[in-house]
């Protein structure tokens, strides 16, 4: 088990401030993390998304983003099925927010988390909030959302008294193509009104897109370039923030 | 003969939402037209409207997002305005006759919200929770105690927001049972101020995001306490 191979995922990601954080002069409240695991089929990623008005809000969200990504990687190693590793990875990024927000108000902390825990064998994904993961499994997609709130401007975030009973976490068994997590600002987007499906002309050529070329800086300027164009921009003033991978090993030993 | 109501219908509405799918907040108006309100007090409640609309029409993502519908009750309960967007609002100029009854002015006005809700679903628009503003300066001519009740239930299931302002005469200690929140009383004839914070508290409302602690705008300007 001490051996390292290189990821067989090529991981792409792209995090862009909102027209309405640049205009308030504040930063970016969004966080992302994907993390490839040492046996080279296992990957991790986590999106958090700080409370626009939460003063802190993007501290806790890198906070949560980061302690994610660890507790899930942890537990995978120690044999825990992908959806309990994902479970464990929100429990860890509260207990982390907790520990920075210190004796400060808790909700000055607030964000959002997405988990997405994907082996060969199973995928499994948490999410609080309307953070959202999307997977593509044999051409079909499916979806992951938090507990969805009527308005548009209340969610449940991980600092929220109600956190445990609005979680929510799924598992697909088998192997799967490829995954999207993404904040709330890419929503209207990414999936599909009224039914909330993934939109699959959005996600098609992405997942097309993340699986091609060599994965580094310049896929991330252009993703990021697409998460700025006036397309996306038109329907959101929120940062957007989407993490992407694809599978471009093969699943045949030797 | 031919009929000045707005069109409004299903397939509208989707037209509506597809050119502009920002997010909906919507907002009743519910007011008293009764024959008290006749003279000064509805000059200057058609005024305050007019105010409305052009302080909320100056925010380019509030006149996109604030739906504004105008339900009086006056003699009878009339649908003056139905949901349409600040940018397609047009201020009614309102008379003043009749009893109040404001019992199935608000039965009225909640069905109206459904109704409205469901169209958003419908269409994938996201929306807001709405307001019910209500002004009168009488008490109930009709039985109101059943519309005072879906308030409450509407209020506790954080349906909506009701607010219910009494002009000078009107029954205060109803106004207090059928609102959860403490009624306010105008000042004088401040419909203009009265309607201008009404238009900053939805232009506020109408760009939240989640988490946001919304502080309403002080009342000092329009109400006596």
């Amino acid at each position: 088990m001490a051996t390292t191979t290189a990821t067989q995922w090529s991981m792409v990601t792209g995090c862009v401030i909102g027209a309405a954080h640049e205009r308030e002069g504040t930063t970016r409240q969004d966080a992302v993390r994907v993390h490839a695991h040492d046996d080279g089929a296992t990957v991790v990623i986590a999106v958090a998304d700080g409370a626009g008005s939460a003063p802190e809000g993007g501290t806790g969200a890198a906070a949560a983003a980061a302690a994610a990504v660890d507790a899930a990687i942890d537990a995978v190693t120690a044999g825990a099925p992908p959806i309990d590793a994902a479970n464990r990875a929100l429990d860890a990024a509260l207990v982390a927010v907790e520990r920075v927000a210190g004796e400060r108000e808790l909700g000055a902390f607030a964000s959002t988390l997405a988990v997405a825990v994907i082996t060969r064998e199973e995928t499994g994904a948490a999410v609080v909030g309307d953070s959202a993961v999307v997977v593509s499994a044999t051409g079909a997609l499916a979806v992951l959302t938090g507990d969805p709130s009527e308005y548009v401007n209340e969610t449940t975030f991980l600092t929220s008294t109600n956190f445990d009973s609005a979680r929510r976490a799924a598992t697909i068994a088998g192997p799967i193509d490829g995954a999207a997590v993404f904040s709330d600002g890419l929503a209207l987007l990414a999936l599909d009104a009224p039914s909330g499906r993934p939109h699959a002309p959005f996600f098609t050529p992405l997942f097309d897109f993340a699986a091609t070329g060599e994965p580094g800086a310049e896929r991330d300027a252009a993703l990021e370039a697409f998460l700025s164009s006036p397309r996306v921009r038109e329907r959101t003033d929120d940062d957007v923030t989407l993490a992407l991978v694809a599978w471009r090993g093969t699943d045949a030993d030797g | 003969m031919s009929d000045q109501a707005v069109l409004s219908t299903p397939e509208l509405d989707a037209v509506e939402f597809a050119v502009n799918p920002e997010p909906r907040c919507a907002c009743v108006l519910l007011l008293d037209t009764s024959g008290s309100m006749q003279g000064a007090a509805i000059n200057a409640l058609n005024e305050g409207l007019r105010a409305f609309a052009t302080d909320v029409a100056a925010d380019p993502l509030a006149r996109q997002r604030v739906e504004v519908a105008v339900v009086t009750f006056g003699g009878a309960v009339q649908v003056v305005n139905e949901f349409a967007t600040v940018a397609n609002f047009t201020p009614p100029a309102l008379g003043a006759d009749g009893g109040t009854p404001m019992g199935h002015a608000i039965e009225v006005a909640l069905d109206r919200l459904e109704t409205r809700k469901e169209s958003y679903r419908a269409n994938g628009v996201p929306y807001y929770r709405p307001w019910v503003f209500l002004v009168t300066d009488g008490q109930p001519t009709d039985e109101w105690k059943a519309a005072a009740q879906r308030v409450h239930d509407a209020e506790e299931a954080n349906g909506l927001a009701f607010f219910a302002v009494g002009v000078e005469g009107a029954d205060m200690a109803t106004l207090g049972k059928i609102a959860v929140r403490t009624p306010l009383r105008l000042r004088g004839l401040a419909f203009t101020e009265l309607f201008l914070w009404l238009s900053r508290s939805q232009r506020q409302v109408s760009s939240s995001r989640p988490g946001d602690h919304l502080s309403l705008p002080p009342v000092q300007g329009w109400a006596s306490i």
